[in-house]
Order: C-alpha cells, then sequence, then structure tokens
C-alpha cells in the first residue's frame, strides 16, 4: 500500500485512529465530556480532510474508490458521526454507558459506512458492511440496564448474521460464475455471451439485494426495524436509521452505476421490492402508538421511495436518489434527535400517551419535530418536498407510472400518520408532564437539523449543483 | 397612469407575499405578549392591504396582459423560477384577500388560548393565499398552494369545536389527494414540454404552447381537475367543507369560505383552462352539469340544516355552484359576473359568519332550535345580520345581486336551459335563507337572556363590509373595470 | 325646474327611509314622524311639479351606470312618461295620507323608526317600478316592494305567525319574480338591450313563438305580485300586518304592480293572441275564485284582501281585453276605495278592541263616530259598483271591453265579471250590515281613534266617489280624459253602439241591485254563521294551502333530508370513512406481522427468499429458451 493509497484514506485512517485512540483513554480516563469532545472534533476533522485533502489516486488498493462521489459520503457520515455524538452526549452520562465505547464504536460506524459508499471490489463491500454492522450490534445494545435494548441487539444480531451469510453466498457464486471480484469486470464476464445475465449472475445478485434488503428494511426484510429501532436507544436510533441505511443505498448506487447491463435483470425484482416496501411501511406507520415505532415504518417507506430513484438509473435518478438520502439523513436524525434530547431518568417519551400535549411543554422542540415530520412527509417548502419531487420527476422520466401511482398513495397515508403525531403533540392535555430541557449539543443538532431542512427545501439549487458533478 | 408608475421594477408582489410572512415569524416570536401580536397583527394585515389597494388604485384601471409581473431565477437544476404575475383577475383577488384578512384579525381578537401561534398562522395562511393568487411557476404555485393548507389544518385542529381533528384531517387528505395528482401533471408536463421545446420550464406562459396529444391533454386536465374540483368544491367533493366549515374557529372559517374557497375556482381559470383550451372545451358541458347540480344539492341540503355555521356553509357550495356555471358558459360576461360573485360572496358570506362567531359568542349555541328573536335582544345585530342575509339570497341593490344577474345573462346567451335552471336555485337560496333569517332573528326570543349589542371592535369588523356590499350592489363598474381585459385575454386562450 | 331634477321624486323617500333605518330610534319620534309623511308628500309635489315633462314622449333621465360588462350596459336611469306619470301621482298621493294615518295608528308602538323606514322604503321601491327606464332597474324595485311587504307584514316579528306570513309571501311573490328574470333574460337575448321602450320598439320584430313565450312568462311574474292565480296564497295572510301596510301595499299599489308591469310592456305583450287570452283567463277565474272565497270569510281584512284579489283580476281582464286605460283607470278608482276602505276598517278593529272577527262586531254606525259608517260606506258602494261612483264606471268600462272584444270567446269572460259583480255586491254589502248594522255583539274595549287616522279617510272616500270624473264615458258625456292623455299608449279604443252601452249598463245597475238586495235579506238582522263544508272549503281558499303543501312544500322538505342525510352523510361521508376503515384494517394486519419473535421475522425472510429463488427459476426458464 502506498503512501498516496494512505494519503487517499487519510479521513478513513483519522476516523479509526481517532476511535481506537479514544477508546484507549476511555479505558483508564473516565470522564465522559472530553472524550465526546475528542471523539466529535475527530468526526469533525475526518470530515475536513475529506473535504480538502484532494486524494492523489482514483482506486485505492482496487477495493475502494477513492472518487468525487466517495469523499462526497465520507463527509456527510463523518458529520453525521459528529452529530450522533452530540446528540448522545447528554443520553451516555444519563444512562452510564461508557463514554469510550459509545464514541469510538461510533467513529468506527462511520469509518465503516465511508468505506461502505466507496467500495468498488465486493470484498470491500464485505468487509465495510462487516465493519458499522459489528459496531452497530454492540450500539444497540451498549445501554446495559435496559431488557428491550438487549432483546433488540440480539434480534439485530441474528437477522444480521443471516443477511451475511446471504452476503457472503451472493459474492461467492457471482465470483464462481464469473472468476472475479471486481464489480465491473464480473459483470462485463457474466453477461459475456448472452448480453444478459447469466442464471447464476443472478442468483448471486439476488441473494445481495436480500442481505441489503435486510440492512435498508425493505419489505418482506423488515419486521425487525420497529423493534430495534424502540429498543435501541434514541441517538444510536438516529445513527441505524439514517448512516447505515444511507451508506448502504450509496453503495448501491455506486454498484448498479458500475454493474450496467445486468442491471436491466433484476429491475422487475427491485420494482416489486420498492412496491412492497413503500406499501408496507406507510400502512404499518397507520397503525403505530409508539412514536420511534412510527418512524422506524416511515424510514421503511422512505427506503421504499428511495427504491424508485435507483430503479430508475438514470443520471436524473442518481441524482434524486442521493439528495434524497442526504435529505433523509438530516431529516430523520434530526427527528430521533428530539426524542433524544426530552428523554430523561424515566426514559425517552414514546407512546402518544406520552406525547399527547408536548407541544405546550417544549414548543420550540415540539415546533421543530412538526417541521421535521412535516418534510418526512413531503410537504412544499421544505427539504422533503424537493426530495420527494426529484424521485417522481425520474420515475415518471422512465415510465414507471404504476410506481409513481404506488408512491402517491403512499405519501397521502403518510401525510395521514406524520398529521395525527403533530396533532397529538398539540392537544391540549393538562396532565401531561414536562420533560428534560435538553443540552446545547442537542440543541445545537436541532437547529442544524431543521436550518437544513429549511434552506434545501428553498434552495435546493445548491446541493443539486454539487451532486451533478460528483456522479459516478 | 399616475407618479408612481415609473417605478415598475420594485418587487409589489413580494412586498405582498413578504409582510404578511415577517408579521407571523415577529408573532411567533412576541408569543409571550399577547397584545403585541394583536396590534402586530393588525398592523401587519392593514400595512397589507395598503400595498394592495396602492396596486389597485395604481393599475386598477390598466388593460395591458400583466399589471405587474417578476421573474427571478430560482432552482436552475430544475428550470424551476421564482415568476409573479399579476392581471386584473389576481389584482382583485389580492385585494380581497388583505380586505378580509383584517376582519379575521380583529374576529380573532378574543382568542384566548396561544394567541401568538393563532395570528402567526393566520399570517402565514395570508401569505401564502397571496402567493397562490400571485404565483405564475407551476411549481412556485404548487409551492403556496401546499403552504396555505398547513396553517388552516392547524387553526382547525387545536382551536376548532368537538370534532375538530377528524374535520382537519379529513379537510387536509381529501384536497392532498386533490393536489397530489396536481403534481404529477404539473411534472408530466413540464417534461412532455421540454422535451419538445428542450428548455425545461415550469413557467405557465411558456407551457402553453405545449403540443399535447388528445390523450395527454385529457389525462393532465384530469390531473389539475382534481385538485380544483376538490377545492372550489364541486359536488360530490365538498363534504371535507361542511366538517371543516363548522369546526374551524372563526377567524378560520370567514378565511376558508371568503379566500382559500376561490382558489379552486381561480386555479381553473388562471392555470387549468389556458393550459388545456381542448379539454377544457369538451370538459365544459359536464362543468355546467355539475356546477347545476352542486347548486341544488347543497341549497337542499342546506334548507335541512339546523346549525346555522352549516346550513351558511352548504349556501356557500350553492353559490359556488353559481360561480362555476358561469364559467362553465364560456362567455364574457358570465365571466365577468363569475369573478364578481367570488368577491361579492367572499364579502357576503364572510360577513355571515363573522355575525354567526358573534352570535355564538353571545348565546353559546348556533342551533336554531335555540335561537329567534334576536331583533329584540340585539337590534344592531340583527339589523346586520338580515343585511347580509338579503344581500347573499341576491336582493337588486345589494352585492351578490350584481354577480348574479351577470352570470345569468351571460349563461342564457350560450346556454338557456343552464340559466333558466339556476334561476330556480335563486328561490332555494331564498327558502333557505328565510328560514335562517326567520329562525334567528324574527320570532319570540327562545331564552330570556340580555345580549350585549355590537361593541366597537365589532363594528369596525362589520361596518366596511356592510358598505362594501351595498356599494358592490349599486356601483360595482370599478372592481369590473380592471376585469375586462383580464378576462378577454383568457376567453382568448390566455397567450397574449 | 330642470328635468335632471326628476330623480328627486323617488330619491326623497329613500333618504328619508334611510335616515330612519339608521338613526331613527336616535331621533325625538315627532321629528322621524314629520319627516316620514313629508318625504313622500314631497315627492308627491315633485310630481305635481315636473307634471309637464311627462307629455308627448316623456322624459328619460340617466343617473349613473349600474352594471357594466360586455354587451350588458345597464344604468340606472326613470323614464317620467305619460303612463308613469298618473300612477306616481297615485302612488305619492295615497301614500301620504296613508302614512298621516300611520302616524296616529302606530301612536303607541315603539319600534316606529323600523316601520316608517320601511314604509318610506317601500314607497321608493314601487316608485323605481313606476319610473324604472329599463327591466334591471324594474325588477330592483319589484324585489324591494317584495321585501318591504316581508319586513311589514312581519312587523310584529314576536309572533311567530306572522313571520312566517311575511316569509311565505316573500317566497311566493319571489317564485312570480323567477319567470319575471327569466323574461328579462330572454328579452335580453333577443333584443340586445334591457331598455324597456326600446324593447317594446323591437317587439315586432321578434319571432311569434317567443313573443307567445315571453308574454306567458311576464304574465306569471305578474301573478306573483298582483297575487293572481295560481302564485294568490300570500295575499289572505300578509293581513297579519299594521292595517295601514294593508292599505297602502296590499290594496292601493304593490299588489297592482303585476298591471302596471303589463301595461308597460303592452306594445309586446299585445302581440300574442294566445298570450293576450291567457291574461283574461288568468284574471277572470282569480277574480270569480277571490269573490266566492270573500263571501265566507269572517275576519274584516280577509274579506277585503280577496276583494282586492278579485279586483286586480278585474285589472287583468282589462289588459287581456286590450284597453290599457281601462286597466288603469280601474286601478286608481279601486286604490282610492280600496284604501278608504281598509283605513275604516283599522278603525272598526280600534273600535271593537282589536277585534278582527266581523260575528263579533255589530252595531259600529252607533258605536263609533258616525262619520265612520259614512266613510267605510261610501268605499263600500264604490267596491259594489253603484251606479255614479268611481268603481262603478271603471268597472263597467271593463265589462264594456270584454263584450265588445272582436273574439266572442270573451264573452265568457265577460259572463264571469258580471258574476263576479254580483258576488262583489253581495259580499260587499254582507260586510256592511255585519259590522255595521245591529247590535254591538262583541267583547272588546274601544280604543279612542286618534285625529290623523279620521280626516285623511275623507278625501280617499270622496276621490273615490268622484274618481268617475277621470275617464268618463262620452255616453253620460264625458270626455274620457284619462284615454286622450295615454294617446298611444292606451290600446284598444272600446266602441260600441249607445244601445249596447246602456244595456250593459242597465244590466250591470241590475245585477248590483241584485246582490244587495241579497244581501239585505240575509244579514239585515243578525243571524249566527252557519258552519258547512262549503262554508269551510271557502273560508279556507277552496283549500289551496293544503293543496300547496302537498304539491311543493312536502316534496322540496323530503328532498333536502335526501340531500343532506342521505347522500352526504351516508353516501358520500359512507365512502370515506369505510376507505379510511379499509386502510386501518391493512395496517392491523401489517402490525400483527411485527411480532416481535425473532422466528417469525426469520421465516419472513425465508419467504422472501423462496420468492427470489421462484422469480429466479422462471428467469432461468426463460434464459433456457434462447
Amino acid at each position: 500500500m502506498s503512501l498516496s493509497d494512505l494519503l487517499a484514506m487519510l479521513p478513513i485512517l483519522i476516523l479509526a485512529f481517532g476511535a481506537t485512540a479514544i477508546l484507549m483513554a476511555g479505558a483508564w480516563y473516565r470522564e465522559p465530556l472530553p472524550l465526546l469532545a475528542g471523539g466529535i472534533v475527530t468526526a469533525l476533522l475526518g470530515a475536513l480532510s475529506a473535504g480538502l485533502v484532494t486524494p492523489p489516486v482514483p482506486e485505492i488498493a482496487g477495493l475502494f474508490s477513492a472518487g468525487g462521489y466517495a469523499r462526497f459520503y465520507t463527509i456527510v457520515w463523518s458529520l453525521l458521526a459528529a452529530a450522533g455524538l452530540m446528540t448522545g452526549s447528554r443520553y451516555i452520562i444519563e444512562k452510564r454507558i461508557g463514554a469510550g465505547e459509545y464514541v469510538s464504536l461510533v467513529l468506527y460506524a462511520a469509518a465503516g459506512m465511508a468505506l461502505l459508499s466507496s467500495a468498488t471490489h465486493l470484498i470491500g463491500l464485505f468487509i465495510a458492511l462487516e465493519t458499522f454492522t459489528l459496531a452497530f450490534y454492540i450500539l444497540i445494545a451498549s445501554n446495559r440496564n435496559c431488557a428491550l435494548a438487549a432483546e433488540a441487539g440480539l434480534k439485530y444480531l441474528l437477522l444480521g448474521a443471516v443477511a451475511t451469510g446471504f452476503m457472503a453466498f451472493g459474492i461467492a457464486v457471482i465470483y464462481a460464475a464469473s472468476g472475479s471480484l471486481v464489480l465491473p469486470d464480473a459483470v462485463m464476464r457474466l453477461t459475456a455471451e448472452t448480453g444478459e445475465l447469466q442464471a447464476w449472475g443472478l442468483l448471486g445478485w439476488g441473494m445481495i439485494l436480500i442481505a441489503i434488503g435486510f440492512k435498508i428494511s425493505l419489505a418482506p426484510f423488515h419486521l425487525w426495524t420497529p423493534d430495534v429501532y424502540q429498543g435501541a436507544p434514541a441517538p444510536v436510533t438516529g445513527l441505524l436509521a439514517t448512516g447505515s441505511k444511507g451508506a448502504v443505498v450509496a453503495a448501491l448506487v455506486g454498484l448498479l452505476a458500475m454493474s450496467g447491463p445486468a442491471w436491466n435483470d433484476l429491475t422487475d425484482l427491485v420494482w416489486l421490492l420498492a412496491a412492497l416496501t413503500m406499501l408496507a411501511g406507510a400502512f404499518g406507520a397507520l397503525g403505530q402508538s409508539n412514536l420511534k415505532r412510527l418512524l422506524a415504518y416511515s424510514s421503511v417507506t422512505h427506503m421504499g421511495t428511495l427504491l424508485v430513484g435507483v430503479l430508475c438509473q438514470t443520471s436524473e435518478g442518481f441524482a434524486a436518489t442521493t439528495f434524497y438520502v442526504v435529505v433523509y439523513v438530516v431529516t430523520s436524525l434530526g427527528a430521533f434527535a428530539v426524542i433524544a434530547s426530552l428523554a430523561d431518568g424515566r426514559g425517552e417519551p414514546m407512546t402518544f400517551d406520552q406525547w399527547r400535549g408536548l407541544g405546550y411543554r417544549h414548543p420550540v422542540r415540539c415546533g421543530v419535530l412538526v417541521l421535521l415530520l412535516l418534510s418526512l412527509a413531503g410537504l412544499p417548502a421544505t427539504a422533503g418536498f424537493m426530495a420527494k419531487f426529484a424521485v417522481f420527476h425520474a420515475a415518471l422520466q422512465s415510465g414507471y407510472i404504476g410506481l409513481l401511482m404506488i408512491g402517491i398513495l403512499a405519501s397521502v397515508i403518510s401525510f395521514a400518520f406524520y398529521l395525527r403525531v403533530t396533532m397529538l403533540l398539540f392537544q391540549p392535555d393538562e396532565q401531561a408532564s414536562s420533560w428534560h430541557q435538553g443540552s446545547v449539543f442537542e440543541h445545537t443538532v436541532l437547529a442544524v437539523c431543521s436550518s437544513a431542512v429549511l434552506v434545501l427545501g428553498l434552495f435546493p439549487g445548491l446541493l443539486f449543483g454539487l451532486i451533478r458533478q460528483l456522479l459516478p | 397612469m399616475n407618479a408612481f408608475a415609473n417605478l415598475p421594477q420594485f418587487p409589489w408582489m413580494s412586498l405582498l407575499i413578504m409582510m404578511p410572512l415577517c408579521g407571523a415569524l415577529l408573532c411567533l416570536l412576541h408569543g409571550k405578549r399577547t397584545n403585541d401580536c394583536r396590534g402586530l397583527a393588525l398592523a401587519t394585515a392593514l400595512a397589507t392591504f395598503g400595498v394592495a389597494l396602492y396596486l389597485f388604485v395604481c393599475h386598477g384601471q390598466g388593460n395591458e396582459r400583466w399589471l405587474l409581473y417578476e421573474d427571478v431565477n430560482w432552482i436552475p437544476a430544475y428550470g424551476i423560477r421564482y415568476v409573479l404575475a399579476m392581471d386584473g383577475i389576481a389584482l382583485l383577488m389580492v385585494l380581497l384577500t388583505a380586505f378580509m384578512q383584517i376582519s379575521a384579525v380583529l374576529l380573532a381578537w378574543r382568542v384566548e388560548r396561544h394567541v401568538g401561534s393563532f395570528f402567526a398562522l393566520l399570517l402565514l395562511l395570508e401569505s401564502g393565499l397571496m402567493g397562490i393568487f400571485l404565483a405564475y411557476d407551476l411549481v412556485l404555485f404548487y409551492l403556496f398552494w401546499e403552504v396555505a393548507l398547513i396553517p388552516m389544518f392547524f387553526l382547525i385542529s387545536v382551536w376548532g369545536g368537538e370534532q375538530r381533528r377528524r374535520a382537519a384531517l379529513k379537510f387536509f387528505l381529501y384536497t392532498l389527494v386533490g393536489s397530489l395528482c396536481m403534481l404529477v401533471a404539473i411534472i408530466a408536463l413540464y417534461q412532455i414540454n421540454g422535451a419538445q421545446t428542450g428548455a425545461y420550464t415550469f413557467v405557465i406562459g411558456d407551457l402553453l404552447k405545449t403540443q399535447l396529444t388528445a390523450a395527454q391533454e385529457g389525462w393532465l386536465f384530469a390531473g389539475f381537475l382534481a385538485a380544483f374540483v376538490v377545492k372550489s368544491p364541486l359536488v360530490p367533493f365538498h363534504t371535507w367543507l361542511t366538517d371543516a366549515l363548522t369546526e374551524a374557529p372563526a377567524a378560520g372559517s370567514l378565511d376558508l369560505t371568503g379566500l382559500l374557497l376561490k382558489t379552486g375556482i381561480y386555479g381553473l381559470i388562471r392555470v387549468a383552462f389556458p393550459l388545456f383550451p381542448n379539454a377544457t372545451a369538451d370538459f365544459l358541458p359536464i362543468l355546467g352539469i355539475l356546477a347545476l347540480a352542486g347548486l341544488f344539492h347543497a341549497a337542499w341540503s342546506a334548507y335541512h340544516q339546523d346549525d346555522i355555521k352549516r346550513l351558511l356553509a352548504y349556501s356557500s357550495i350553492s353559490h359556488l355552484g353559481l360561480v362555476v356555471l358561469g364559467l362553465a358558459a364560456w362567455q364574457l360576461t358570465a365571466w365577468e359576473g363569475s369573478i364578481l360573485l367570488m368577491v361579492t360572496h367572499g364579502i357576503t358570506t364572510g360577513a355571515l359568519f363573522v355575525l354567526v362567531a358573534l352570535i355564538r359568542e353571545r348565546t353559546g349555541t348556533r342551533s336554531m332550535q335555540e335561537l329567534g328573536g334576536l331583533w329584540g335582544q340585539a337590534p344592531c345585530l340583527a339589523a346586520l345580520f338580515l343585511l347580509f342575509s338579503l344581500a347573499s339570497l341576491g336582493l337588486p341593490g345589494l352585492a351578490n345581486f350584481a354577480g348574479e344577474i351577470l352570470v345569468l345573462l351571460g349563461t342564457f346567451q350560450e346556454h338557456p336551459v343552464w340559466a333558466v335552471v339556476a334561476l330556480l336555485g335563486v328561490v332555494f337560496a331564498a327558502a333557505y335563507m328565510l328560514r335562517l333569517v326567520q329562525g334567528v332573528i324574527w320570532g319570540p326570543a327562545k331564552a330570556e337572556r340580555t345580549l350585549p349589542d355590537l361593541t366597537m371592535r365589532e363594528w369596525l369588523m362589520l361596518l366596511p363590509m356592510a358598505i362594501l356590499v351595498v356599494w358592490l350592489g349599486l356601483y360595482p363598474a370599478p372592481f369590473l373595470a380592471p376585469l375586462h381585459g383580464a378576462v378577454a385575454t383568457l376567453l382568448a386562450g390566455g397567450l397574449p | 325646474m330642470s328635468e335632471s331634477l326628476l330623480f328627486l321624486i323617488p330619491l326623497l323617500p329613500l333618504c328619508c327611509a334611510v335616515i330612519n333605518m339608521l338613526f331613527g330610534m336616535r331621533l325625538p319620534r315627532l321629528f322621524a314622524e314629520i319627516m316620514a309623511v313629508t318625504g313622500v308628500a314631497g315627492a308627491f309635489l315633485l310630481t305635481i311639479l315636473f307634471w309637464g315633462y311627462a307629455e308627448g314622449e316623456g322624459t328619460r333621465v340617466v343617473i349613473f351606470t349600474w352594471l357594466n360588462s360586455g354587451a350588458v350596459d345597464v344604468s340606472f336611469a326613470m323614464n317620467f312618461d305619460r303612463l308613469a306619470a298618473p300612477m306616481t301621482l297615485m302612488v305619492t298621493g295615497v301614500a301620504t295620507l296613508i302614512h298621516l294615518y300611520a302616524v296616529g295608528y302606530m301612536h303607541e308602538e315603539e319600534d316606529y323608526a323600523r316601520f316608517f323606514g320601511l314604509l318610506n322604503l317601500f314607497v321608493f321601491a314601487m316608485l323605481a317600478i313606476i319610473l324604472a327606464d329599463n327591466l334591471l332597474v324594474l325588477f330592483l324595485g319589484w324585489e324591494g316592494v317584495g321585501l318591504c311587504s316581508y319586513g311589514l307584514i312581519g312587523f310584529w316579528y314576536r309572533k311567530l305567525e306572522n313571520a312566517k306570513a311575511g316569509t311565505k309571501a316573500f317566497l311566493v311573490t319571489r317564485v312570480g319574480d323567477v319567470f319575471l328574470a327569466i323574461a328579462l333574460l330572454w328579452l335580453f337575448a333577443a333584443t340586445g338591450t334591457l331598455n324597456i321602450s326600446e324593447i317594446n320598439a323591437q317587439a315586432a320584430s321578434i319571432s311569434p313563438g317567443v313573443v307567445i313565450a315571453l308574454s306567458l312568462l311576464l304574465l306569471l311574474g305578474a301573478c306573483g305580485k298582483s297575487a293572481q292565480l295560481p302564485l294568490m296564497t300570500w295575499l289572505a295572510d300578509a293581513m297579519a300586518g299594521p292595517t295601514p301596510v294593508s292599505a297602502l301595499i296590499h290594496a292601493a299599489t304593490m299588489v297592482t304592480a303585476g298591471v302596471y308591469l303589463l301595461c308597460r310592456l303592452f306594445p309586446l305583450v299585445s302581440l300574442s293572441a294566445v298570450g293576450m287570452t291567457a291574461i283574461t283567463a288568468i284574471g277572470a277565474l282569480t277574480a270569480l275564485y277571490a269573490a266566492t272565497c270573500a263571501m265566507a270569510q269572517r275576519e274584516i281584512k280577509r274579506v277585503l284582501a280577496y276583494s282586492t284579489m278579485s279586483q286586480v283580476g278585474y285589472m287583468f281582464m282589462a289588459v287581456g281585453a286590450g284597453t290599457v286605460t281601462g286597466a288603469m283607470f280601474h286601478l286608481l278608482t279601486h286604490a282610492f276605495f280600496k284604501a278608504v276602505l281598509f283605513m275604516a276598517a283599522g278603525c272598526v278593529i280600534h273600535l271593537a278592541g282589536d277585534e278582527n272577527d266581523i260575528y263579533k262586531m255589530g252595531g259600529m254606525a252607533r258605536r263609533g263616530p258616525v262619520e265612520l259608517f259614512w266613510v267605510f260606506l261610501a268605499g263600500a258602494v264604490c267596491l259594489a259598483g253603484l251606479p255614479l261612483t268611481g268603481g262603478f264606471f271603471s268597472k263597467d268600462g271593463i265589462l264594456l271591453a270584454l263584450f265588445t272584444h272582436p273574439d266572442p270567446a270573451y264573452r265568457v269572460f265577460w259572463l264571469i265579471g258580471v258574476l263576479t259583480a254580483l258576488l262583489t255586491a253581495f259580499y260587499t254589502f254582507r260586510l256592511v250590515y255585519l259590522v255595521f248594522a245591529g247590535e254591538w255583539r262583541g267583547t272588546g274595549h274601544p280604543h279612542a281613534i286618534p285625529l290623523q287616522m279620521r280626516w285623511p279617510l275623507w278625501p280617499l272616500a270622496l276621490l273615490g266617489l268622484v274618481g268617475g270624473m277621470l275617464n268618463l264615458p262620452a255616453l253620460v258625456g264625458g270626455d274620457e280624459m284619462l284615454h286622450h292623455w295615454y294617446g298611444d299608449l292606451a290600446g284598444r279604443a272600446v266602441t260600441a253602439s249607445h244601445s249596447t252601452e246602456w244595456m250593459l249598463i242597465g244590466f250591470a245597475v241590475a245585477i248590483v241591485a241584485l246582490g244587495w238586495f241579497a244581501a239585505h235579506w240575509r244579514y239585515r238582522n243578525y243571524r249566527p254563521p252557519v258552519e258547512n263544508r262549503v262554508s269551510r272549503f271557502l273560508l279556507n281558499g277552496w283549500q289551496a294551502d293544503a293543496l300547496v303543501d302537498r304539491l311543493l312544500v312536502r316534496p322540496f322538505t323530503v328532498m333536502a333530508r335526501f340531500c343532506s342525510s342521505g347522500c352526504d352523510r351516508s353516501l358520500f361521508d359512507g365512502t370515506l370513512e369505510g376507505l379510511a376503515k379499509m386502510a386501518t384494517r391493512y395496517s392491523a394486519l401489517l402490525v400483527q406481522l411485527a411480532t416481535g419473535r425473532a422466528t417469525t421475522y426469520l421465516s419472513a425472510f425465508a419467504w422472501g427468499f423462496l420468492v427470489l429463488l421462484g422469480w429466479f427459476l422462471l428467469k432461468l426458464v426463460n434464459g433456457g429458451g434462447h
């Protein structure tokens, strides 16, 4: 591995080594705040380096790309890690979660996501995926004195293992069929004779899709989502809902961009997955009476919509998907951050009874929550609308009218359940108890998220311009 | 023109949209200090009205295609532009909006809970409405279209009556389905036009030239129609309105019936008809039938109500049926009548909703079973109630008649049968309005209560409306003047 | 005086009305009353002053533009011509006297401002009808008088019956107005203008079929306001209003608006024989119907109301027979003597202690001031058509016109007219005998009758008696003044040989005498009323209300319930509820899938994988295809 490779990997290295260092420090230095601060700084450094240092080589050891696309996502995930740390800061202190482990694991996860988003090689893909999945296994269960969390962790581990199995098997099959693990020429060889994917190749792809389907919880592999989201600590859920999914989608977009014609044979399978996912998520959320579970299902719907963007496979589609990912990450993280910021000794407000009338106790944060929910629903003048708009535009352009209609139906339903929550918040209720006032860190995150939602909603041109430059 | 005409560059229309928005933000910030909020809201409303009035005075007589036009590049990635354009119709609607908003603010004076947020929402609604009436880029139009829903949703769901949550959700989702169909149609039209010209744009003026096959045109028109017909609302898509109007707080129902309903019809006039002339031509007869059906259905339903607010809600639907009939006639006089009727109906029915709110405040009921004999208890209130009821049943010399007779005269030229049938509806209007009057102000006083008559603030609300009702009834010429050019252009296909 | 000041005639009452309505209660009572009277009196004097402008083609005054859009260009304009002038004079004159009477009649009412305001407003609206230059202004007045009568019938609103009577009057007349409105729209579509004189000028160019339809529509419109069949049900109930109102609106002026409308558009209406026959027929039937009802009424004012209906029927017959003069002549005389009858009836009711039932009166001649009896009698003889009274000449002119009409079918109408005259004489004298003859049968205590209520009766009674001078037939050495005044507006000139005229006159006299004797024989000495099916049938106006209720009102309410409960509640909302329920049901199913057991999730995985395999095999088969 040459120096230039290392230089290209600088952001990842910063994250990884920072994580290790903080883990070491955490071992005998138990004061949480400095550790958190260190972690946040590391994350920001990672983002900076990814933003400023132009890598000398386009590809790192044939495993990961160092192109603009990869670096873009590296920045996003590093910032996400920073935000996650800020969100969790007060939480872990209250719940007596070891600051060292928490910080380092979040950073590791971030590194993993960054790698995943830039994977060009199936092995690279596999490694990156496992890296952050492992980190999440622990993070989810990190709150030791909460049974739900432990259960959630276990479920995630179990199913994750199965998914990993599918992944590995899929890769193996593709390798067996093509004799290569580097994506472009693997696909090339698979489609050598007929111009369309050979049977084995199909099987391999299908299995990889299943694994991915688990990670980004596409129906019918989404059932774990509500349980895990509910059990995991809110800050972790925030990361899980945004980063782990976003990174995989990013990787998927990358893979497809590289896999060329092979893709055409998978479209109808993906079509089915997307339709199923949108509907399952929307209808599932409708029946919830627990905000975290509701958000879980809403994330399912969003993944379905994202898949539509991916399916289009046009530059429009990729741009839309990327924009959607960023917007979704910001919004969803913000939503979970609100929950985390309200958490206190009693835990987090989850059931609707706990949320009823909170709007009068904590007007600002509930206002932010309403804004974020409306953005998730896709109300114009918020970022969510532009994201949906872009995806619908792409879908219509590629002629996926059926999916579009399903998407419309789904978004009508999602408006229904988001609005029910907002009404709940401002429902006059005398015995609504007030929750924690939240720390500076948490408020900063909320401020950043909400302002980002508005700015991206009113001036999406900034981001679109950037994205169109660095599409793979 | 006049001395100020030499600064067309000044973004008056953006000012109209921004002022209420800023007012709303300030109200949110001063949420704690109730009186400041009231003053602030009132000041904002008055200032906005001032600007609108100034524009009316400056450009009220102009007959060029656009009295004002603003165009800024907004989202180049999708060729979305920030285009505002004002013709005579828009000018009239803007003026109406600004005027009604003053009454709405005054009416909301008595709100106790969360005053700051209430006024903020009210002003946000105003700016959304201004946007709808002025936007000339489809995405911008859609943005305001949706943004105007949210404040109304919260006004109903938080400050509304018993069934408020159900009503609010129904209102929002029902209209949302329509608008999403419109969104798809917008994007499709954008792509078709872009593929033809290579220049991707959402500006209505440019989209007018799109070449569409009959099938395409039909589908796209249907998409837009879904949004506008639900909002208008045409029977049978009207049930959301009766619930929403009944449950909404006083100021909310004033804005809903006075302004928000008009956006649907305005959308038809400004967006749907010009963009899809052929589909429109095929659809007009159906539109006329729907309008008549609505006119009668609503009139009958109104006659059966006991809750006076619900009765007025139905009467609104019935009147809007007549408005749509005028449009369906596709004739100059009828159109001008329809637009005038939109304005006058906004004022009369708005005023009636105000009065219902005042009666509710005093007596604590809205049921005709428990009301009656108001004349003996609060003569001024009762007299105004009578005046506006008579105006709304179309008494000559009062506002609504001017619009109605123009609609009928125009419609008769094209479709005599429609006009004749519609005239029967006029008797129905008399039937339910007189039933309302008889139940509220005549007869013996049901409960022996002493009701306070109108206060200063209430006079301030109602007197301008009363004066306008008489003025529009006797001398509507200044309000018809700006319409002539705009209507002629639209009937010719909307191209300048 | 400059002609541009003509608009002061309607403006004066309007201003007084507005002032009275806005500030009346704050003004001293006397001031309000004086203003109300002067408003009308002023209009009367102005009419006399401006009389000259009416001669020749009349004078047009445009005040300002009302509606202006496309082809429509309507302004507030008045046309003071030969047809309008006498009507204006009559309305303002009679109204002045009735206002004076009202000052006395309402002296105990504390809500006087509303009363006088509405009364003045009514005069304005009536003048708008009379002086209108275009149909839209006429329609404004047309609806305006309806509104005022609505407000005044229900003036004592605390009794719900009064309010209901007002509403009924408004609604029934509005049904008529719809037909007028249709005619208005059609005329505009046909001639491209709403100006009355232009329409009359172009009338000949409209296709005959359309003219027939238009005249029928106008007839129906007129029926509403003039309480002719089939829209007559409201007038009898309208007597719930204060007596001055009944005198002014429901006897002298408003109910004759229909007649005036037909005379205004006579050049158009007269073009269609069908229309003319229909007008005559309606008039004849109403005259007979109302007369029969009047015979059985118990309330003094209801008797007079039905007699009004019947007399207006005569006027319609006159129009139908083609003589505008005859119609207007009878309109004027009738206005005088009917006003007097109503006002005298008001005094009688005062004396009887607010007792309406004539069977509980009697002996009024001796009980009250003696002149009251004479005045009432004067009105009565005019109504009965006693020779040489105004009523006699006007009614006789109509009968003559019917008799001499070229179309023999009109003899039938003439016969009906004669029969009606008989009945009229009978019920008139029945009324006189029951009220004034015999002993006092009532219980109430008499109220004092203030001076203002007494002396306005004299001039009117006098006018009624000598009203014949207005248009004295040449036969008795008259110069047919009114006929010459109208000139080319007067319609068909009625000419007949002296022998026919003498014959008819003799016949009429005999008829009246017969009616009087019948009444004399039956009611000279009081006998309690007979209660049988016939009398009840006539008392309830041939059960017209029940019929309307069954035919119109009930279906309407049923339809209303259907639309509101049936459609909206059940159908539309039901559908929406159904959709919502369906959605929640699906969501419940999906939520059940998330059991929380990892095994379930794994099986979901398995299913997903199976689907994939299936799809994969499918693909394989297809792939094997080529």
